[in-house]
């Protein structure tokens, strides 16, 4: 049931994707949507990591940043073709993810915030530190567009659709395992490992996989992040970064696979609002207010909906619709 | 013949013996009660047997096999599953379907063949319909659909056998199954145990609730500041003065 209506709304916005481009010739927008749509991908492990495992990661943007270096070494000092710098990435960023999560993941405590800050500022003091390979603080230059075969994705709309494409394909797959019996089994870590374990899940390794499957997902964002821009540098990848990654899942809704989407949305939209009208209100503001305003939106969110806004939307469309069945009722029971 | 054999099992917490030294076997096709006064140690003996807790000394087996360091979640597909005294059902998911997580040995699908979902349905219907028997061999049908955390209390109890029971178990172990029934549902409770005894289930059982125990039990062991205080029969037990002094005060037979 609920799966029949998730893929239904995925092909509605399938749909409005595909034909947004066509609609909006804009560059500046097109450049917000795309960047919605790397938000969204880095995002969307985090909602089902800490929505049902109940595990906070800090190591989104770094799982970014290996995936965009990664993909930018590949390709610049490798000379591999971008497809096989994307599966690259994939590989190594899931070996990273277990490596991180290997010493902590039994535990239900929340030692995987602690590991996953440490690793971020470690793999942002490597990014800097490692200037032969990496470029060190001032950046890699020259990572080319993503390809396959003699297909290259060159320009904002090729490179729009491909990170949507990986963005849909992405929640496809994610709907699909929540309504399976894994998806059930991932419901069950919030409230009783115990339990869980008494009916033969293996929590840790359930929670590896999902620690692993947000890892790569970020990874591959970070990869195409980098044939997109052609131009990355280790101030993206940094740990504060990965609060705003937090904020998205948060403010768009845990435990719901769209959640990550709408916090991308709510998030962008308030980002470049604020870059607009902080000017204008508060004309020597800096980046640090820009922060605050992200901490203050946190604490509203989960102030006055900490259900976050996907589940809330969700409930009270349910509510309109059982309200518009009771009025059928009630009709009915006129006419009668 | 032995389905469970508990062999000199201690748990020490700080300075406390909350088990100590306890020792009794379990036949296949047997309804074994542990009872005890509060504290007694019958849950922290329960523990033990599914690996919530690491033994301080002692070894348990499971059909011959040592059983004492295998992880927790190896005991559901090995045959052991068991309900908690403190519900441990799951939150936001219904009763239905938290009777279907009991069956989750009895799936095939991982991580990332679910993801491509081609055998999800059929998996499911499957898994559904083992619960749906369970349902009805429980009568929990009016509750199917509601979250099992909001059905009444006894009834969340009755969704806890019928979780365990999904794993198709041949030891299920039961902690005070019988709290907060009243007693029409304590005699379908009574039916329920024989029924599962009936198809071949060997059942732990640990209950306050004296007239049920006697009533269903093959053996009684007693326990009493985590000794074992005694082992035998229904009326062995009742008519042994140190059961008798243990329980002095209190009339429990
Ligand atoms: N995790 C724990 N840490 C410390 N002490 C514990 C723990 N679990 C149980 N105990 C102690 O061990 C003793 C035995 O407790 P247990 O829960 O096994 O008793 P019980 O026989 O099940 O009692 P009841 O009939 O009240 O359920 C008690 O003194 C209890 O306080
Ligand atoms: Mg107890």
């Amino acid at each position: 049931m609920k799966t029949k209506s998730n893929i239904k709304v995925l092909g509605i916005i399938a749909v409005l994707v595909v034909i947004l481009p066509l609609v909006v010739q804009n560059s500046y927008l097109l450049q917000i949507f795309i960047n919605i749509g790397s938000w969204t991908l880095i995002s969307l492990g985090l909602t089902i990591l800490l929505g049902y495992a109940g595990q906070i990661s800090f190591a989104q943007a770094a799982f970014m940043g290996i995936g965009a270096y990664t993909a930018a070494i590949i390709t610049v000092t490798l000379h591999w073709p971008p497809l096989l710098a994307l599966i690259t990435t994939a590989v190594i960023s899931s070996i990273m993810a277990f490596l991180v999560g290997l010493p902590v993941l039994r535990f239900k405590e929340h030692y995987l915030a602690l590991i996953t800050i440490g690793f971020s500022v470690m793999v942002f003091v490597l990014m800097n530190q490692l200037s032969d390979i990496t470029g060190g603080p001032g950046g890699f230059i020259g990572v080319p567009p993503f390809s396959i075969g003699s297909f290259v994705f060159k320009g904002d709309i090729a490179n729009y659709y491909l990170i949507w494409g990986t963005v849909l394909i992405s929640i496809f797959l994610i709907i699909n395992l929540l309504s399976s019996r894994i998806g059930r089994a991932l419901e069950t870590l919030r409230s009783s490992e115990i339990a869980a374990k008494s009916m033969g899940i293996n929590t840790f390794l359930l929670k590896m996989k999902v620690f692993i499957f947000a890892g790569v997902l970020a990874g591959i964002g970070g990869a195409l992040y980098a044939f997109q821009l052609s131009f990355i540098a280790p101030n993206t990848f940094n740990v504060l970064e990965s609060i705003t990654y937090l904020t998205i899942v948060v403010v768009g809704g845990l435990r719901s696979v769209w959640g990550a989407l709408i916090g991308a949305i709510v998030v962008t939209v308030i980002e470049k609002g604020l870059t607009h009208l902080l000017p204008l209100i508060i004309p020597d503001a800096g980046g640090e207010l820009e922060s605050i305003a992200y901490g203050l939106l946190l604490v509203l969110v989960l102030l006055f909906i900490p259900d976050g806004l996907g589940p809330t939307i969700a409930k009270s469309f349910k509510n309109k619709r059982n309200m518009t069945k009771s009025s059928k009722l009630k009709t009915l029971d006129q006419s009668n | 013949m032995t389905i469970l054999k508990v062999q000199n099992v201690s748990k020490v917490f700080g300075g406390l013996h909350a088990v100590d030294n306890v020792s009794f076997e379990v036949k296949p096709n047997e309804i074994l009660s542990v009872i005890g006064p509060n504290g007694a140690g019958k849950t922290t003996l329960f523990n033990l047997i599914t690996r919530i807790y690491d033994l301080s000394s002692g070894n348990i087996y499971f059909q011959n096999q040592d059983i004492s360091k295998v992880e927790a979640y190896k005991l559901a597909s090995m045959g052991i599953s068991r309900t908690f005294q403190n519900i441990e059902l799951f939150e936001g998911l219904t009763t239905l379907e938290n009777i279907m997580v009991g069956g989750y040995i009895h799936g095939k699908c991982g991580f990332v063949e679910s993801m491509f979902g081609f055998r999800n349905r059929s998996e499911d219907k499957r898994l559904e319909k083992m619960a749906k028997e369970k349902i009805n061999l429980i009568g929990l049908q009016n509750y199917e659909h509601s979250e099992a955390l909001e059905i009444p209390y006894g009834r969340q109890r009755m969704v806890e056998v019928a979780r365990a029971l999904m794993t198709s178990p041949k030891v299920l172990l039961l902690d005070e199954p019988a709290a907060g029934l009243n007693s029409v549902e304590s005699e379908e409770l009574k039916k329920l145990l024989l029924r599962i005894r009936g198809d071949g289930v060997a059942i732990i059982l640990i209950e306050h609730d004296m007239e049920t125990v006697m009533s269903v039990s093959d053996r009684i062991v007693v326990m009493n500041h985590g000794q074992k205080l005694a082992e035998g029969t229904p009326s062995e037990i009742q008519q042994n003065q140190e059961v008798i002094k243990a329980y002095l005060g209190e009339e429990v037979f």
